[in-house]
């Protein structure tokens, strides 16, 4: 039952944080207007749509990707093994680029190109994590590592790995340079756009899907933080929410450089708490 | 059904396309939706994969009638196609017999047309709403069947 009701709790709570951003966007002056419930919207209106291509395959493999990603959040809530989870999460970008691929559009094979580099630097990443909460730890399971540090505080010991696993969080969500086209702001050239291959029925679950991968961050990064497991659930999505905002109104172009490079060293952050780790 | 075409109307995208001309037109688009405090649910996207409205600005040449039918195309249904300016409804001033210019209608079949040099700001507003309420399949039908002719 208790894994139940935060398994809900986390699938709506993503929402909620794109509503308040979407809330908050809409205030500030020279933006558009729109509604509140407005990603709610967006996605019954993509529900709705119907997508012209014969793509069969990208109906399938989206909707296998979400498949997993509800396993991921279920297996998440419940307190797996740490790399159990990576394993599942893997799996559902393997379907994601594999749709992206089976398109045979230029857009595809480009969309399929940036999500191998994204699956690459990601999986890295998680496993030099690993390595590391294990060498403090002694465990993966996630709900061992949030009860330990509920006393003592995983992000005493490993800061560096928190922030790669935060930048992992936010090339989830698009941030970074790996958009999958979800977002709709995305580069796009007159007629040779970078689009993403998925529209329609298939783009609204993958959207979903998205919306459960970062709540899966989301719980895994609350496992960091030296509080109860609520508290910390807040904290991280609120962490997550003040990057959404910085990120669409700071037009300080070298805090952008910084930002949308992290990509570059999230895996290195990882490997220096890894290394601090094993000779200190 | 109404509920369906009232969440349409809550989030519209919509992919501005230059065919060529003065870009006033587009340009009276963002002063409407960024200047407007009533206008809701009207964002501009730039992946034809995520709109549902294309809007035709300025003078449509052979060139740009190629990739117009392109992003067409990769626009999921339902979409609408609204003609925006003089220079997309008629050619206006630089239309003549052997000028190579097209009409947005002679392109694609369209459900909103908004004339005048510069057009309302309010007009193309409600012209975008109304399009996507009263949007219908047969359009798009028709429009397929004339587009995969012209590729044979």
């Amino acid at each position: 039952m208790h894994e139940i009701i935060w398994f809900l709790a986390v699938i709506l709570s993503v929402p909620a944080i794109y509503i308040a951003y979407n809330y908050i966007n809409t205030l500030m002056p020279g933006q558009s207007r729109t509604y509140i419930l407005q990603p709610v919207y967006r996605l019954l209106k993509l529900f709705e749509k119907k997508d012209d291509g014969d793509n069969f395959l990208a109906y399938f493999f989206s909707a296998g990707s979400c498949l997993f990603a509800l396993i991921a959040l279920y297996m998440t809530v419940s307190g797996y093994n740490f790399l159990f989870i990576v394993s599942v999460l893997s799996m559902m970008d393997l379907l994601v680029i594999t749709g992206a691929v089976s398109s045979s559009e230029f857009s595809g094979r480009i969309s399929a190109k940036r999500g191998l580099s994204r699956f690459v630097v990601w999986l890295f990443t998680s496993m030099v994590a690993s390595a590391s909460v294990y060498k403090i730890a002694g465990t993966l399971k996630l709900d061992e590592l949030a009860h330990l540090s509920e006393s003592s505080g995983l992000i005493v010991n490993l800061p560096f790995t928190f922030i790669s696993l935060f930048v992992i969080l936010l090339m989830k969500g698009n941030l970074l340079h790996f958009d999958f086209g979800l977002s709709g702001d995305e580069l796009s050239v007159f007629g040779d756009a970078l689009f993403s291959p998925y529209s329609g029925w298939s783009l609204a679950v993958i959207q979903l899907a998205q919306w459960t991968e970062i709540g899966v961050w989301l719980k895994i990064l609350s496992a960091f933080l030296p509080v109860t497991k609520a508290v910390s659930y807040i904290i991280v999505s609120l962490l997550y929410l003040t990057f959404l905002i910085l990120d669409r109104f700071v037009s300080d172009i070298e805090w952008k450089k910084a930002a949308r490079l992290s990509w570059g060293w999230a895996a290195g952050l990882s490997i220096i708490n890894f290394i601090y780790l094993f000779y200190y | 059904m109404k509920w369906v075409s009232k969440i349409r109307t809550r989030s519209i995208s919509v992919f501005v396309v230059h065919a060529g001309g003065c870009r006033d037109c587009a340009l009276q688009f963002s002063m409407a939706l960024t200047g407007n405090s009533e206008v809701k649910g009207i964002t501009v996207t730039g992946n034809p994969k995520h709109a549902d409205c294309l809007l035709i600005c300025g003078c449509i040449n052979d060139k740009s009638r190629k990739k117009i039918l392109e992003i067409y195309e990769k626009i999921p249904y339902p979409k609408a196609v609204i003609a925006v300016g003089a220079c997309a409804c008629s050619g206006s001033l630089f239309r003549r017999e052997n000028s190579g210019l097209h009409t947005a209608e002679e392109v694609l079949p369209v459900n909103s047309w908004i004339r005048g040099c510069t057009p309302g700001q309010i007009e193309i507003i409600e012209a975008i709403i109304r399009a996507i309420q009263n949007v219908r399949e047969s359009d798009y039908k028709t429009v397929k069947a004339g587009v995969n002719n012209e590729q044979e």
